[in-house]
């Protein structure tokens, strides 16, 4: 298939130690949709100067084709979507996994992370675990709001925010959809709070809440299981981490969204 | 032979009275009480199992070798003793060891680490509009 090669353009964005080039062929739109990157990918920058070689290449195909964007990624099998804006979503999605597996200075566990009275509860989960349900849940119980992807933990162990929007699975069709966190009434957080509780919940339907107290060094082993550079720098990990795992921990398995967030917040006001 | 703890490819975090330890090379993480960390910590190559045992109840006046040999068999399942050193099978130990000591508290619990690609929140609507 010929494409234009006319009205290209590229951008540059930078994160955390992530620096990517985005090239855009023939589509004007998606630039301009491509500056949004900066608002959903927290703390970065989208940028023309300072170019650097494109990782990514979006190339719009005529519009009687369906799926006429056309995402292509320097190692990885391209990608199609049909909009502009699934374009932004996907290269979202993709980048904030760069992000966390080249960041230097911070460890970055997949998790999703309420503020509540100046610490954090962590809840550590993969995709599926119903992480996102239990932030949105603590979000309408007057939590504030610092990540539904990952724990940034710095040095100190201490957690940064990390407000992307919110992925809300639709339980029909397991699609997700993005939601923001003043849609539950909830505020970013903006400073570095100290971990107050870290949960690993895991979902049955119809399960009433049931959570087990796990001891420091059986925290830190399941949140290593669940950090992104575990592998690629250990130590660093474990020295991060073993801080944010002297906090209380709970490994726990429930049902409803509602009820698991009242006995989470009961869990970190006992430990207080 | 006398037991030797593995010491390669091992990164090893004291907390709160364990020892969390990262292993590098099979991409586990082990977290030992202090039982059976003592007991990890014994396994020089000089030390014979009756003296990690007369060692072990300097620190826990329960202990005695059939608890001993229970923390070198969790270690070995773990891969963090030497390969050289041969611990009783499970099934020889199972017609010696009473289930106190089997209960005894030489613990490790252990997880594997995914890669950052396994780690990684999963799309399937991502998998199916891949296109070659």
């Amino acid at each position: 298939m010929t494409v234009s090669r006319r009205a290209a353009g590229q951008v540059t964005l930078v994160c955390q130690d992530l620096r990517v080039g985005i090239r855009v062929v023939d589509s004007p739109s998606t630039m301009t949709l491509l500056s949004r990157l900066a608002d959903v990918l927290p703390g970065a920058v989208v940028t023309t100067d300072a170019i650097s070689k494109a990782q990514y290449t979006v190339v719009e195909l005529p519009r009687t084709v369906r799926s006429r964007f056309v995402i292509r990624s320097s190692g990885r099998r391209s990608r199609r979507v049909s909009s502009a804006t699934e374009v932004v979503e996907y290269l979202r999605s993709q980048l904030s996994t760069q992000v966390a597996e080249t960041a230097r200075c911070r460890i970055f566990v997949h998790a999703g992370v309420v503020g509540w009275k100046g610490r954090a509860i962590v809840l550590p989960g993969r995709s599926g675990a119903g992480k996102t349900t239990l932030v949105a849940e603590l979000l309408r119980a007057g939590a504030t709001y610092y990540s539904d992807e990952y724990a940034v933990v710095d040095e100190d162990g201490g957690i940064d925010p990390f407000c992307t929007p919110l992925q809300i699975r639709s339980t029909h069709t397991s699609r997700k959809h993005a939601r923001t966190h003043e849609q539950f009434g909830a505020r970013a957080g903006t400073e570095r709070i100290p971990a107050g509780l870290v949960v690993f919940a895991t979902f049955r339907a119809g399960h009433a809440w049931t959570a087990r107290a796990l001891s420091p060094g059986n925290a830190l082993a399941l949140l290593l299981a669940n950090t992104i550079c575990a592998r690629t720098r250990p130590d660093a990990a474990i020295a991060a981490l073993g801080k944010t795992a002297v906090a209380p921990a709970f490994i726990a398995c429930r049902g409803a969204a509602h009820e698991a967030a009242h006995q989470i917040l009961n869990l970190l006001e006992g430990g207080a | 032979m006398n037991p030797t703890a593995r010491k390669s490819d091992l990164t090893i975090e004291t907390l709160a009275g364990e020892t969390v330890v990262y292993d590098t090379k099979y991409h586990k993480a082990h977290c030992l009480n202090s039982m059976a960390a003592r007991v990890w910590q014994y396994c020089d190559g000089t030390n014979s199992v009756a003296d990690i045992t007369r060692r072990l109840k300097e620190d826990y006046a329960s202990a005695d070798e059939e608890v001993v040999q229970t923390a070198l068999l969790r270690l070995q399942k773990a891969n963090l003793l030497g390969t050289e050193y041969a611990v009783p099978s499970r099934r020889d130990m199972a017609k010696t060891l009473s289930l106190r000591a089997a209960l005894a508290v030489p613990l490790i619990s252990s997880v594997a680490i995914p890669t950052a690609a396994a780690a990684k929140s999963k799309d399937k609507k991502d998998k199916k509009n891949r296109t070659k």
